[in-house]
């Protein structure tokens, strides 16, 4: 491709936030390039119902995510299909190059690029992702009362999930890779206090089956023993983790020791004027649609003030 | 013998109250876990959240049922509904928020005590309310002018909201009232679509920062300034507004100005009266924010314009009501409060 072309902002990422990001800054006539990365559509395409969208009741991750393109869309948004692999951060304009080797100027940016969840890696765990296996307690937990659940990891986010799905089934096990957890002992004890929770160390998820529509067992190595057990589950619960994609800007913008942007005064402002984020790429703590696409609408309307100041 | 009976009816009286705590979520001697002030997309939202994570949450709508949206017209920059009414899309998240297990009272709080916890909330019922946590999302009011006509057009021609509202006047004549830097970029805003815009300003000067005046004065758009200058009078029909009666404040000569669309930037009043000398407020007024959702009172959270006054929009208060809610709920657990943590 190889063509070279400038916008006063481009957008990042096509979650929740990139796409509300772009919605604010086309109505503001800033005529926004949104380049959409890996997973146009963000996590929310990978899940079932969302029930947490407000105002919306019951409505499924992508049919809310492509109500949101077309909004950004009407709204004026120019998206590009392709996927962010480096930029110079170091003077304006800013430089961004994409895996096409296509080459764009912008005056600001908005980095809404978001995490990805650790995944399992054995056989079903593609087939049936979003069919029974999820990242998210918050969201789903209440699609599981009484049902048989799983959750994979023994940190702090492992222990969320057990108090999280406590309220909803008793039939919880947690299945660790160590030979301990991991998790800080008030959570251990938050956890396991009043839950009568089996727990199963050094081990691993290697299949996962199901019946087509959703996951009905599992199989579980013991690293140790090497002995392999069949188990029938509802729902697979992952806190292995996310990666925030941030891998682009390394060196340029002050991120955490976890790879997360920092933003500044509450704001979406991050260490370079001119640069903003917002989602899940700066916010390890709440993970929400919601949150999500509140902090675009405030880096859209922050970007908007930044480029009014250097007119 | 004496003792043993004691005990018994010392458990007696504990258990039964442990249940009226648990279980009933209306009487003056319960305990709330969380109570939700304001029922704008911020609180309802945290009612929501709050609701799904079984706190059982009790909301006060307070006196502006439904928030600012209710007194607007089409929205069109909420994600995923391309053009709404302000009236339609607050009420499909009240019904949201009811259906996840958030109580709605129709009551508003008129004194709170954080000094001491559990909280105390008098409402105007004259019921006393204890609780756990607070999420404050009392709002703001904009600043109204408080002129004749004012209120029959607001939302009608009538605005407080550039953000929301500005793209109805493309090509049209407009008027920003203010002549503070929220009036200078409200100006700049609507001078990328509208034929022309006024400015009325009731001092002798403008005070928004110098760059962002000049950037105005020098606009082609910006057709007139007017000085010492108030709006007397605004005129309409079923269509909206359609002019204006200005009076000079030092000359008092009056003026009639054509206009379709008025844009009032003369500020936002939060509502947090209340909570003077309790909370940690800054000079505006607006609650200070401690770790994005916090306040000065741990247990005390916040969400909306009452806190982020710089964004004013349904989806920021909606993204900060899901974050009080959840940080409730951590804070309810942490301080081992939250019913899974009852003995």
């Amino acid at each position: 491709m190889n063509k070279k072309k400038h916008y006063k902002l481009v957008i990042i990422g096509s979650g929740p936030a990139g796409l509300t990001a772009g919605i604010y800054a086309s109505r503001a006539r800033l005529n926004p390039l949104i380049i959409e990365g890996q997973k146009p559509g963000g996590q929310l395409t990978g899940t079932t119902y969302v029930e947490n969208w407000p105002g919306e009741k019951m409505i499924l991750g992508p049919e809310l995510m492509t109500n949101m393109q077309e909004h950004a869309k009407n709204a004026g948004c120019e998206f590009l299909a392709e996927n962010v692999v480096k930029t110079d951060l170091s003077g304006r304009p800013f430089k961004i190059w994409t895996h096409r080797e296509t080459e764009i100027t912008a005056d600001a940016i908005i980095i809404a690029t978001g995490a990805i969840p650790r995944k399992l890696n054995c056989p079903g765990a593609d087939t049936y992702w979003g069919k029974g296996i999820t990242t998210c307690a918050v969201c789903d937990a209440a699609f599981y009362p009484d049902k048989r659940v799983v959750i994979v990891g023994g940190g702090d986010t492992a222990m969320e999930f057990v108090t999280s799905l406590s309220k909803f089934t008793d039939k919880i096990t947690v299945i660790q890779l160590l030979d301990k957890l991991t998790a800080s002992p008030a959570m251990q004890e938050r956890a396991f206090k009043d839950n009568d929770v089996n727990v199963i160390y050094n081990s691993t998820i290697t299949r996962i089956d199901g019946d087509e529509t959703h996951i009905t067992k599992i199989s579980v190595k013991n690293e140790k023993t090497g002995k392999t057990e069949e188990m029938p589950v509802d729902g697979i619960f992952l806190a292995i983790g996310l990666t925030p994609n941030t891998e682009f800007v390394k060196g340029q913008l002050d991120l955490d020791s976890y790879g997360y942007i920092q933003t500044i005064d509450h704001s979406t402002r991050t260490s370079v004027k001119g640069i903003f984020a917002a989602g899940d790429v700066m916010d390890p703590r709440y993970r929400q649609a919601i949150v999500s696409a509140g902090a675009g609408c405030m880096a859209a309307l922050d970007a908007e003030r930044f480029l009014e100041s250097v007119d | 013998m004496r003792s043993s009976f004691l005990i018994i009816f010392s458990i007696f009286i504990f258990s039964s109250f442990s249940f009226t705590a648990e279980n009933s979520s209306n009487q003056t001697n319960s305990i709330e876990k969380v109570v939700i002030l304001g029922s704008g997309p911020g609180g309802l939202t945290a009612g929501i959240f709050a609701g799904r994570a079984q706190l059982n949450p009790l909301l006060l709508e307070g006196p502006r049922v439904g928030g600012h949206l209710v007194s607007t017209t089409y929205i069109e920059n909420y994600p995923g509904f391309q053009s709404i009414l302000g009236y339609d899309l607050i009420e499909s998240i009240r019904e949201h928020a009811l259906s996840s297990g958030c109580n709605l009272a129709p009551e508003s709080a008129i004194y709170v005590d954080l000094s001491e916890r559990p909280f105390t909330i008098i409402t105007d019922t004259d019921r006393v309310i204890k609780t756990r946590s607070i999420i404050i999302s009392t709002g703001s009011v904009p600043r109204r002018l408080g002129c004749l006509g004012e209120d029959e057009y607001w939302g009608r021609g009538v605005s407080s909201c550039v953000t929301c509202d500005g793209l109805f006047y493309r090509d049209k004549d407009v008027i920003v009232v203010g002549g503070g830097d929220s009036a200078m970029e409200y100006a700049s805003c609507l001078a990328k679509y509208v034929r022309s815009i006024t400015i009325l300003q009731d001092l002798p000067s403008l005070t928004a920062s110098a760059p962002m005046q000049a950037r105005i004065i020098n606009n082609p758009i910006v057709k007139n300034i007017y000085y010492t200058t108030s709006i007397n009078q605004i005129h309409g029909n079923e269509e909206g507004v359609t002019h204006i009666t200005v009076v000079n404040l030092i000359t008092g000569s009056k003026e009639e100005i054509k206009t379709d669309g008025i844009f009032l930037a003369i500020g936002h009043i939060p509502d947090t009266k209340i909570f003077k000398d309790q909370l940690e407020l800054d000079r505006f007024g607006c609650i200070t924010v401690h770790d994005s959702v916090k306040t000065s009172v741990s247990g005390v959270f916040c969400a909306g314009d009452v806190a982020y006054p710089l964004y004013k929009q349904a989806i920021c208060a909606a993204g900060t009501g899901c974050m009080a809610a959840l940080a409730a709920e951590r804070y309810l657990l942490d301080t081992k409060q939250h019913h899974y943590c009852f003995d």
